[in-house]
């Protein structure tokens, strides 16, 4: 319950503070929040599963969100960024739909 | 996993498929399973449910500034796009506010010359030069009697030769335009654009321009002049002679026919004087 309230305090303070991306890390950010969205997706699977550990999420969350900006970062210094952001998007998006699809089997049994 | 039988199977023929098979067999991080076992009830619990709290804001605030950054951006092209319409509506409103007060302007000019110099004899004359110079010049819409010489590409392309050299040629419209200056006509236009002191006849591509403007063929070049002497003069002029050999040598076809009727001309489109101004009242004088 308190992690869900932690989601919805996040979302709110994003509307309400207006926050300003910097310039430099704005081609990054939906890169982020994709990776963001993996780990949150498979925190979500976990807990249902009954595996959730906060140690393997922190981890996850930061090392996904990290990761994934500096692959695109050394992409685009490499002048295939567009290609490498589209990989880590194709990877974490089957990702998301896969602990999505198991999130949705373990709630509704189909 | 379910399918992780089926998956086995697809991985040896399709090896793309098996990419994407693995990647949705590794979706839950391995490292819940590994932590499954090894589970620590106590110690640094609490820090990690913090933590955990912590990244979960930290998740819902990187996508609702994701979401408001994405609508500002889309809303600051939007307001953009529609800022330079309205510059651009702005700027044309303002060309054409401007070309209608040059228009009146012109006008008062015209009246307040005829004002000042139709009361003496002397002025009447001045006025009639200015006329007169004004129909040459071209800026004036015109009408009278004179000639009119039809040009027309020829009717096949030569077998051989350059295609190009069976249309009508700009220098060909600029011969015949100074053929008719040379046999008297008193003012020139080419299909509706009168040829003034300032006029270009010069192709772009292969297309004709005159003041700029495109013209096709036929072409239809007016002179107002004697409707009588117009025409032959026209043809022993260095014009006619150009026409002649053209149609000799390229097929280029043309008529001459004299006009008694009046041939109505537009002025020339006014151009913009950038370098010339006109010579100052002292200057003059102490010449």
């Amino acid at each position: 319950m308190i992690p869900v309230l932690g989601l919805l305090a996040g979302i709110v303070l994003g509307v309400a503070l207006d926050v300003s991306v910097p310039p430099a890390f704005e081609p990054y950010l939906p890169i982020a929040v994709i990776a963001a969205l993996d780990a949150l997706l498979g925190a979500g699977r976990a807990t249902l599963e009954g595996v959730f550990d906060d140690r393997v999420f922190v981890v996850s969350f930061v090392s996904n969100v990290v990761l994934a900006t500096i692959i695109v970062f050394l992409g685009d210094q490499l002048g295939v960024g567009a290609q490498l952001a589209t990989a880590v998007i194709v990877v974490l998006g089957i990702r998301i739909f896969t602990n999505a699809a198991a999130m949705r089997r373990l709630l509704l049994g189909a | 996993m379910s399918g992780v039988t089926t998956t086995t199977q697809q991985r040896s023929t399709d090896p793309s498929a098996a990419l994407v098979e693995r990647i949705a067999a590794e979706a839950l991080n391995p490292g819940y399973a590994q932590r499954a076992g090894a589970r620590q009830p106590s110690g640094h619990r609490r820090a990690g449910a913090v933590l955990t709290v912590v990244m979960l804001a930290l998740v819902g605030l990187l996508v609702s500034v994701l979401v408001v950054s994405a609508r500002q951006g889309a809303a600051s092209v939007d307001s953009e796009r529609s800022s330079l319409v309205a510059l651009a509506q702005e700027a044309q409103a303002e060309v054409a506010a401007s070309t209608d007060r040059a228009a009146a302007l012109e006008a008062e000019v015209t009246a307040l010359r005829a004002d000042a110099l139709g009361s003496q004899a002397v002025g009447r004359d001045q006025a009639a030069q200015i006329e007169s110079r004004a129909i040459a010049a071209g800026p004036l819409p015109v009408v009278g009697p004179g000639v009119r010489v039809v040009v027309n590409d020829a009717e096949q392309t030569l077998d051989s030769g350059d295609p190009a050299l069976s249309r009508v040629l700009d220098i060909d419209l600029q011969q015949v335009v100074n053929g008719l200056w040379e046999s008297g006509a008193e003012a020139v236009d080419i299909n509706g654009q009168r040829v003034g002191a300032l006029t270009a006849i010069r192709s772009v591509q292969d297309v004709i321009l005159v003041n700029y403007n495109a013209v096709v063929a036929p072409y239809v070049v007016s002179a107002i002049g004697d409707p009588r002497s117009l025409p032959t003069d026209f043809l022993r002029s260095s014009g006619g002679a150009w026409l002649q050999a053209v149609s000799l040598s390229a097929d280029i076809r043309f008529t001459i026919d004299s006009v008694t009727d009046d041939i109505e001309m537009p002025g020339e489109p006014a151009g913009v004087l950038r370098y010339a101004v006109p010579v100052s009242g002292d200057e003059e004088g102490s010449r």
